[in-house]
């Protein structure tokens, strides 16, 4: 059992460190495992007697152990104690609390103990070491770990048959020149098995009963060897456990928390989206199902309605009076099914593509167009991105395209107009030009109240419009939205800032960068 | 309910164009078969209620124009388009619409179709476009006309039995797109009014094989890989 002594007495180097605790108890369980498990084993037997000196070699062992034993090991020792019954394979808690006087400086202290058959023992609920067995005597210097104040020794002893008892003595020596003697005595108490994390605890429970010192025929004949201890080891000082702050509860706490909190930020986002996009869904299931009602009720209806009225018509005399009225009627209806059409394509989120929007304004353009002098030229970027174009956007762009169109239908006396529709790195350009008679911009007359709401409208949306033209020389009206910032928008949409200012009214002679913008003739 | 002036100055019915119309609400078949037969050149001289009717019914009566409605119960008009198409290839197939549904529209040509009107037409226009359908002409719109170019691009790209368009053909389709009408294609091009419209014609005609290819593939692909094997 030597072997096994040594080792754990030097396994405890100075700087020990949390980590090595877990390790070490498992360590220590396993021993007791074994010799728990190995009823009346022949091994553990033999291993015991061949450490244990039997009455014949014992002089022997003596003299070749007391070559290192210090004279004077023994001086103070305590009592053996132990609980008050023993038997085999036991385990025992012993539990002392003592004080350091404040206001002075541990100059030395040095403990010494073994227990019959093995320890663990804590100081201050720190493990500092373990050891067996009786025959050895340990000596641990504790100067640096014993601050003035309050501590415990709890020690974890185990007896694996025969007698048992612990045996121990504290020297701490004062800077004041005063010693305190810390023995095994009956001041020791017994911590009962039902005690969790009792070498933790700072003050002992009343119920725990005083340990009892071992006397008379108890006492194991061995024990009383003049010669003993026939072994004595000394474990390089002890330091205080510096503990990282990485290794610290409240940092522990604190990483936890930012942790937790990051967690359930995430939930809460993740949450938000799902949300979003459940709204998304039935927003969209809500739109396809008016864009179907408008079509397969009303619209169906209101188309009876027309048919009907056409045929009246045809009964009634013509350029009668009821004739001409039953004509408007059908000429409103029709204009009801034209506005109609374009709330159907509004509202369906079938149509919420960039590719949807473009072909829509070109249909619109040139229906628009169909029944006036202008004719109307389309050139649109093939390969536009395939992106969503969703509602508010595409409503705000065919608003001003088609105001733009309406202004060069009134007043441009054009005969050509180009929708010409591109992207201009991540923005989709609109232009409408046209090559009539163009304007002063500074001089806008009343009937081209339109101008303004052009601005008004593509600043809402996010976007910008340009306005270039002089006298003479068509009209551009271009229109700029950004596809990226729309995306990200859909996303954040209750956290936009407001858009910039960016309205811009060029006018076609002011500056030679201006006008050479305006002269791009058209195709 | 025929109109006093259609006995007076039409011409005799045997030379006036046929007319079938398939639609399946009563009103609407009547009040249209009535303003057909206003016109002096035209007779409507068959409704049916239902796409599978029309199917029954219609290759006996050989009309030169087939008005569809194109929601129909049961088989949609787009389907039975399909389906009549291949039965009469002669006939011309206009789909009507309540509403101006581009999807449909051009789901219903790339079927077969030879046009479509809105149900809301005014006579007059109504007469006119039944006069270009019986002329042969093929109405193409820019949106349409860019439509069928992506949709021929799109098939060249995967190799198949796709049939793609001439050089003339897509030459027009691109200036259709941009808004050219037909006549102005016809100067621009040096070709004759009635070229440019044949070409169109053509065009359809692809479109329509194209589609039914897709649909064959399409169908069998559904089908799985151990059905397929024995084609």
């Amino acid at each position: 059992m030597m072997w096994f002594h040594l080792q754990r007495a030097f396994r405890f180097s100075p700087r020990k460190v949390c980590g090595r605790r877990w390790r070490d108890h498992l360590r220590l369980a396993g021993l007791a495992i074994i010799l728990s498990l190995s009823p009346n084993s022949n091994l553990i037997n033999s291993a015991l007697a061949a450490d244990a000196p039997a009455a014949g070699d014992r002089d022997d062992l003596s003299r070749y152990h007391l070559a290192k034993v210090p004279p004077g090991a023994t001086n103070g020792l305590g009592f053996w104690i132990w609980t008050d019954k023993t038997f085999d394979r036991q385990t025992c808690r012993l539990w002392k609390e003592f004080d350091i006087p404040t206001g002075t400086k541990v100059t030395s202290a040095r403990m010494r103990m073994t227990v019959d058959n093995g320890y663990q023992f804590f100081l201050d609920g720190r493990e500092l070491g373990q050891g067996a067995d009786w025959y050895a005597l340990t000596e641990y210097d504790l100067t640096l770990l014993l601050p003035p104040g309050h501590h415990v020794l709890a020690v974890n002893a185990f007896n694996d048959f025969f007698q048992a008892g612990l045996i121990m003595d504290l020297r701490v020596e004062l800077g004041d020149g005063r010693t305190l003697d810390i023995k095994s005595d009956k001041s020791w108490r017994v911590v009962p098995e039902y005690e969790r994390g009792w070498e933790e605890l700072k003050h002992s429970r009343a119920d725990w009963l005083p340990a009892q010192t071992i006397t008379g025929t108890n006492r194991a004949s061995f024990w009383n060897d003049p010669h003993w201890p026939f072994d004595f080891v000394s474990v390089p000082r002890f330091y205080p456990l510096v503990i990282p702050f990485w290794q610290t509860g409240w940092f522990h706490l604190l990483l936890a928390s930012v942790f937790g909190l990051v967690f359930l930020v995430c939930i809460g986002l993740f949450v938000q989206l799902a949300i979003k996009s459940k709204e998304q869904h039935l927003l969209h299931l809500e739109r396809a199902r008016i864009a179907r009602d408008i079509h397969d009720d009303v619209g169906t209806r209101l188309t009876k309605l027309v048919l009907q009225g056409e045929v009246a018509q045809g009964t009634q005399p013509t350029n009668s009076t009821a004739r001409q009225q039953l004509d408007m009627m059908c000429e409103g209806l029709r204009g009801v099914l034209g506005a109609m059409d374009e709330m159907l394509w509004a509202v369906n989120p079938r149509h919420d593509t960039l590719e949807n929007f473009i072909a829509y304004i070109c249909d619109y353009a040139q229906t628009f167009l169909q029944n006036s002098k202008i004719q109307c030229l389309l050139d649109v970027e093939s390969d536009l991105p395939p992106v969503n174009f969703d509602l508010p956007l595409r409503r705000s762009l065919l608003l001003v395209v088609k105001e733009a169109l309406n202004n060069a239908a009134k007043h441009s006396d054009a005969n050509q107009l180009l929708l010409k529709i591109h992207r201009n790195g991540h923005k989709l350009v609109v232009i409408v030009e046209d090559n009539g008679r163009g304007f002063d911009v500074n001089q806008p007359r009343r009937d081209r109240n339109g101008l303004p709401n052009l601005f008004q409208r593509m600043r809402e949306a996010g976007g910008e419009c340009k306005i270039v033209t002089r006298p003479g020389g068509g009209c551009r009206v271009e229109f700029s939205i950004s596809l990226k910032r729309h995306s990200a928008r859909s996303w954040f949409s209750n956290r936009t800032r407001p858009p910039k200012q960016q309205a811009h009214f060029i006018d076609g002679t002011a500056s030679p960068s201006d006008a050479a913008e305006t002269d791009k003739s058209m195709p | 309910m025929k109109s006093p002036k259609i006995i007076s100055g039409s011409p005799s019915p045997k030379t006036r164009a046929k007319i079938a119309l398939v639609e399946d609400q009563p009103e609407v078949s009547k009040n249209w078969s009535h303003l057909i037969n206003s016109f002096p050149d035209f007779n409507c001289v068959w409704t049916c209620i239902s796409g599978e009717e029309a199917l029954r019914e219609l290759p006996a009566v050989k009309p030169d124009i087939i008005l569809m409605d194109i929601f129909l119960p049961r088989m949609s008009g787009i389907e039975c388009t399909s389906r009549l198409k291949a039965l009469l290839p002669d006939t011309q197939i206009i789909i009507l619409t309540a509403m101006n549904d581009r999807e449909l529209v051009y789901l219903a040509l790339e079927a077969g179709a030879d046009g479509y009107l809105l149900k809301r037409t005014k006579p007059a226009d109504l007469r006119q476009a039944l006069l270009e359908a019986l002329a042969g002409g093929a109405p193409m719109t820019s949106e349409i006309a860019r439509r069928v170019i992506e949709s021929f691009r799109r098939k060249a790209k995967s190799p198949g039995e796709a049939v793609g368009l001439s050089a003339r053909e897509e030459e027009i389709l691109v200036l259709l797109s941009k808004g050219y009408s037909n006549k102005l294609i016809a100067d621009q091009l040096g070709l004759s009014y009635d070229t440019v419209s044949s070409h169109l014609k053509r065009v359809y005609q692809k479109l329509h094989v194209n589609s039914r290819t897709e649909a064959v593939i399409r169908y069998l692909a559904s089908r799985s890989p151990a059905d397929a094997r024995p084609l």
